[in-house]
């Protein structure tokens, strides 16, 4: 039966061909679904991590560096890249008790009025 | 692991970089991509100098690429005698220099941006297949500054967002990879249909 392998392999094809556009779908979807929760502004503060330096989270947050350069108590004459972790080693405080006092700092200064 | 890395470009900056760049193109699993992400974000923040980003990104990468291209070579070499003695697989080699001197300089090219994951291999292949250096260097080279100047020009863009970002990236690696991979199977069907239609409803031979 020459036809036997031919009809398997033409199968094999046709269940590649639907499992990959199934994925191809469900990558599309995906990726729709993250560009929208991207565009949304409720969502653009990035979570506090350790690897994160002062900068960033002045863009993330939308918060002016001195003021996270404040709530963060860095030494004086700290290299400028400094991030959260190095901070709270340099400060000999736990990482987490620093990003509680970060993002506190974040949240009052954006309580502030506008002058 | 990840944010381990990520805490390092924080801390090393560019070098940080330039390491994990050489490494990715020796197919170690390294998040390359996502590092390049963080320092064009920490260059729109401040926290990095940008030519420095540049330059050690594509310096590791290009002397990964190299370590990849003369290991492919030695092995190649080393294993010539044992290739060319029987035809069938003198006959291979001869076929992969051939699409090598066709379309290598495009495979090169492209698999370091568009095909990463397949970049480490592509190099390990020119090599081996005695690709032409000064071709491979320069398809290279071009390919690499596609790679560092669009991750970071992302990651710049992207700005405090990086986490979104990166998730929305990842997506759009995926949809390519499985557009691919359904454009392929589907040329395959094409073709397997063009050429010798099976009579589907045809009766079993007794």
């Amino acid at each position: 039966m020459s036809g036997q392998p031919r009809r398997w392999r033409l199968w094999a094809l046709r269940a590649g061909f639907v499992l990959a556009l199934g994925l191809t779908l469900l990558f599309g979807v995906r990726l729709a679904i993250s560009i929208a929760f991207w565009a949304d502004p409720a969502h653009t503060d990035q979570a506090l991590e350790g690897w994160m330096p002062l900068g960033y989270v002045s863009q993330s947050w939308g918060v002016p560096r001195e003021v996270l350069v404040e709530a963060a108590r860095l030494p004086e004459g700290s290299r400028p890249r400094r991030t959260l972790a190095e901070i709270a080693q340099a400060r000999g405080v736990p990482l987490s008790a620093l990003l509680d006092e970060v993002e506190a700092a974040i949240t009052n200064w954006r309580a502030l009025p506008d002058e | 692991m990840s944010d381990w890395l990520l805490a390092q470009v924080g801390e090393w900056g560019a070098w940080a970089l330039a390491l994990v760049t050489f490494l990715s193109c020796l197919a170690i699993p390294v998040p390359s991509s996502m590092m390049m992400l963080a320092a064009g974000a920490f260059v729109a923040s401040g926290d990095l100098v940008l030519i420095e980003v540049v330059l050690a990104a594509l310096g590791g990468a290009v002397a990964g690429d190299q370590v990849g291209y003369a290991l492919g070579r030695v092995a190649g070499r080393r294993a010539e005698g044992w290739l060319l003695r029987s035809p069938t697989r003198a006959t291979v080699v001869e076929r992969a220099k051939l699409s090598m001197q066709r379309r290598g300089t495009l495979a090169v090219f492209l698999t370091r941006w568009l095909f990463s994951v397949l970049g480490p291999y592509v190099n390990l292949l020119a090599g081996g297949a005695g690709m032409g250096w000064a071709r491979f260097t320069a398809a290279g080279i071009a390919g690499e500054a596609v790679w560092v100047g669009l991750y970071t020009g992302i990651g710049r863009i992207a700005g405090g967002q990086m986490e979104q970002i990166a998730a929305a990236l990842g997506n759009a690696t995926g949809l390519l990879a499985s557009l691919t991979v359904t454009a392929a199977l589907g040329w395959a069907l094409w073709r397997h249909r063009a050429r010798a239609p099976i009579p589907e409803s045809a009766p079993r031979q007794p």
